[in-house]
């Protein structure tokens, strides 16, 4: 019983030193520095290795070859995998198509006529 | 006299240029529009497959920058299955990956005409579509031809495509302005600033060779001297890679400009303390760091600095590295 008590000391103690900002004793290094200069992704920085591994669980739930996903998540700054973490459902999908009704192709011609879109690029070609 | 049945369909899409029209959105002031490329030389053509426009825009600034990369081989790095596109910080990832650095530049028509006078084509994020239709797309911007009023793009199947600036601007602004320029490590943006330069700096320290880093610090350096975070990253670089006389060097730079920067004076009195140069350290210091943790809390690294103080002290007694490292704080 005690034993128990103690190890459930430990382990509260272990997982707050664990996440607790590091304390910053020596060289501050340029990363804490950045991170300082962009105050809002200081705050999130105690999850920044969660949510490094939900963007990898989300890419592999999203159809990424598991043999790329490392590739893909080494290079992301911190601050793009929080908003990958955030927003992978619905920030824009660059793919170059419409993903529309027919009905809406008659109003695109006319905007596109107008300038105002450019989904049909053979209406807007200068040449 | 047009086509009645034409007006009938443009009076029924009145309204959805409501939602279209923002704020007008203007590439010059009126003066500025000499020495802008037309097209600027050696930018590849990589037509696009189905649905492939991100890897075939990065592909198009990646072989301008040096880098021959083809959309095929990018498509496995990029593409996310279930979302059917491309998203942006993947772009900016794999750029990182191919030893480029990729630049957001400033949301606004003015750093694109910036970028394109300096020669880098931009990648830049539309959408060609409407707010509740969208249809986002990547393409590369080239070239521009104020007398036309045309921008010349790599875009899609289209290798020269010459597209109106009013609906470019319609799209680019749909897409938030997003563009990029992405560029080897010795060359800097035009338009932006060196806050977030050395944000995309440092991000590409994380996967890149130190030598392409140091190369990349050196010019931003050499372009903003007087700028205390960038040179306080080169520093930093320096003492990472053991050259700690280079690094000293630089942090001493840094307080003859900027004497309030905290985070160099912390790193150089640590850095001579290290090398058992106490004294200098000492005098590197404030009278007394453990005040100034106090008076100005505030101060990010105000408590670093105490800690380093610390650290200088036990150093100047005789401990070694390692023990003052370890020495556990006072207690007061």
């Amino acid at each position: 019983m005690r034993n128990a008590a103690v190890s459930a000391v430990t382990l509260i103690c272990f997982v707050a030193a664990t996440l607790a900002p590091a304390a910053q004793a020596g060289i501050i290094s340029t990363e804490s520095y950045v991170q300082q200069a962009q105050a809002d992704v200081q705050r999130e920085r105690v999850s920044e290795l969660m949510q490094r591994e939900d963007v990898r669980e989300r890419m592999l739930a999203m159809g990424v070859d598991p043999a790329n996903v490392e590739a893909r998540l080494a290079a992301l700054s911190d601050a793009e995998v929080a908003e990958l973490a955030n927003h992978m459902e619905d920030m824009p999908a660059g793919a170059g198509v419409i993903d529309a009704l027919l009905i809406v192709f008659l109003v695109f011609v006319i905007l596109d006529i107008a300038g105002v879109t450019d989904v049909f690029p053979f209406i807007n070609a200068a040449d | 006299m047009p086509n009645p049945r034409i007006l009938f369909l443009l009076l029924l899409a009145l309204p959805l240029f409501g939602c279209a029209s923002g704020p007008p959105a203007k590439f010059f002031p009126p003066d500025l529009t000499g020495d802008l490329p037309a097209e600027i030389s050696g930018v590849p053509f990589h037509p696009q497959d189905a649905l492939q426009c991100g890897p075939a825009a990065l592909a198009t600034v990646l072989g301008w920058s040096g880098v021959a990369a083809s959309p095929q081989a990018l498509e496995p790095l990029l593409f996310v299955p279930e979302r059917n596109g491309t998203l942006q910080p993947e772009i900016l990832a794999q750029a990182r990956r191919h030893g480029r650095i990729p630049y957001e530049i400033p949301a606004e028509p003015a750093a694109l005409v910036d970028e394109l006078a300096a020669g880098h084509p931009v990648l830049v994020l539309q959408n060609n579509g409407l707010g509740w239709a969208p249809a986002w797309h990547y393409a590369v911007v080239v070239g521009m031809d104020p007398e036309n009023g045309t921008l010349r793009l790599r875009s899609g199947t289209h290798e020269d495509y010459d597209l109106a600036f009013e609906t470019f601007l319609n799209t680019w602004r749909r897409g938030d302005y997003w563009g990029i320029v992405v560029l080897p490590p010795e060359e800097m943006p035009a338009s932006v600033r060196p806050a977030p330069v050395l944000s995309a700096i440092t991000a590409f320290a994380r996967i890149a060779k130190p030598p392409s880093v140091e190369t990349a610090l050196g010019a931003a350096v050499a372009r903003w001297p007087e700028d205390a975070g960038l040179r306080f990253a080169l520093a930093n670089h320096w003492y990472a890679q053991g050259r700690h006389d280079h690094a000293e060097a630089e942090y001493r730079k840094i307080l003859a400009f900027a004497p309030d920067a905290v985070m160099a004076r912390n790193n150089l009195a640590w850095l001579l303390a290290e090398q058992g140069r106490t004294d200098e350290a000492l005098a590197v210091l404030p009278a007394d760091p453990g005040k100034t943790a106090k008076t100005l809390p505030s101060d990010p690294w105000a408590q670093s600095l105490a800690d380093t103080a610390r650290f200088v002290r036990c150093r100047a007694e005789g401990g070694s590295v390692a023990a003052c490292e370890n020495a556990p704080p006072p207690v007061e």
